[in-house]
């Protein structure tokens, strides 16, 4: 029997659903095993080095997704807009993204505060999978909302 | 003069099939990115429509929230605070509808002050998103996403809540 492959859209709504309910395996799993990772926002400056969030799925990805969803034990996502490309298998995603902060997040630490906003994903589908996942949102505007003002 | 010359200069010149072609959805971000990246506010802009509604939410605190005059002012205020403004654009995708998706670099050396922080000459580069709507030839909505902390970082600004202070200075 032949499985069917599910169009990028399918591929990248169900990404979202497994999001919502906290199933990081699920996530890793509707990408490939090489999938490029970048959350271009993401950027910590220690005294030697700068740790960034670009690499892989099955490891900087899972490895972010699982500490958010222990920061924010609530974490929820809404999904606005979901658009492919013409060509290329390019899917983008508007979708706002918050939660309550139940414990330090990066150097952000935790005083209850919530937070809401708007993300911009843009997904590299291939054969029913996400093969890269590029996001662009407004970091700064999370920690004004969780009480954090100081730009590290 | 020949008769042609002499009709062509009385009726005006005749247009090519390319310049009677309007400009695709595509073909118009690329437009409106590249004027920004030569500082060309007045073409970028004029590619803008009128009323379009224009969300670049990491200025929004910075800028009037007017989706109108808002845009307009922050595309203004890049081109003139960075004389050496350059824009790569990585890629543009059309995801119909006359919708476009661009992912793009902005650099540049600040010279003036810049949405609330004051002028250290400092480098910027910033990894940014956009969603353009293009109908009829014109971008009619435009929103941008990029964080407003790697923006500041680099221009050396250390608090959020307080633009103006920044690196060396102690309180």
């Amino acid at each position: 029997m032949t499985l069917a492959v599910r169009a990028p859209a399918q591929t990248v709504e169900a990404f979202f659903d497994a999001y919502r309910r906290h199933e990081v395996d699920e996530m890793v799993d509707l990408c490939t095993p090489n999938a490029d990772f970048s959350y271009v926002p993401v950027e910590i400056w220690g005294r030697q080095r700068v740790v960034r969030g670009d690499g892989k799925v099955a490891t900087i990805g899972k490895t972010l997704w699982t500490g958010l969803i222990t920061s924010f034990p609530d974490l929820w996502n809404t999904v606005s807009s979901v658009r492919t490309g013409e060509e290329g298998g390019v899917v983008a995603v508007e979708v706002t993204i918050g939660g309550t902060q139940a414990s330090a997040w990066a150097n952000i630490s935790a005083r209850g505060g919530s937070f809401a906003e708007p993300h911009l994903f843009v997904f590299r589908c291939h054969d029913g999978l996400i093969d890269g996942i590029t996001a662009y949102w407004n970091n700064a505007s999370i920690s004004r909302q969780l009480g954090h003002l100081e730009i590290d | 003069m020949s008769a042609a010359d002499l009709l062509r200069r009385l009726f005006g010149r005749r247009t090519t099939p390319e310049e009677q072609m309007p400009m695709t959805a595509t073909e118009v971000v690329h437009h409106f990115f590249r004027a920004l990246g030569e500082r060309d506010a007045a073409t970028a802009l004029g590619l803008l429509a009128a009323d379009a509604e224009i969300e670049v939410l990491p200025a929004a605190g910075q800028v009037s929230m007017d989706p109108v005059s808002a845009g307009r002012r922050f595309f203004d205020a890049t081109v003139g605070a960075f004389p050496d403004l350059s824009v790569t654009v990585h890629r543009v995708a059309d995801l119909g509808g006359g919708v476009v998706l661009a992912e793009l670099t902005l650099e540049g050396t600040q010279a003036q002050d810049y949405l609330g922080a004051i002028n250290q000459e400092k480098h910027l580069d910033l990894r940014q998103g956009w969603l353009l709507t293009v109908h009829g030839g014109v971008i009619t909505g435009v929103k941008g996403f990029w964080d407003e902390n790697q923006l500041f970082r680099r221009l050396a600004v250390k608090r959020l809540d307080h633009l103006a202070i920044v690196e060396g200075a102690h309180a």
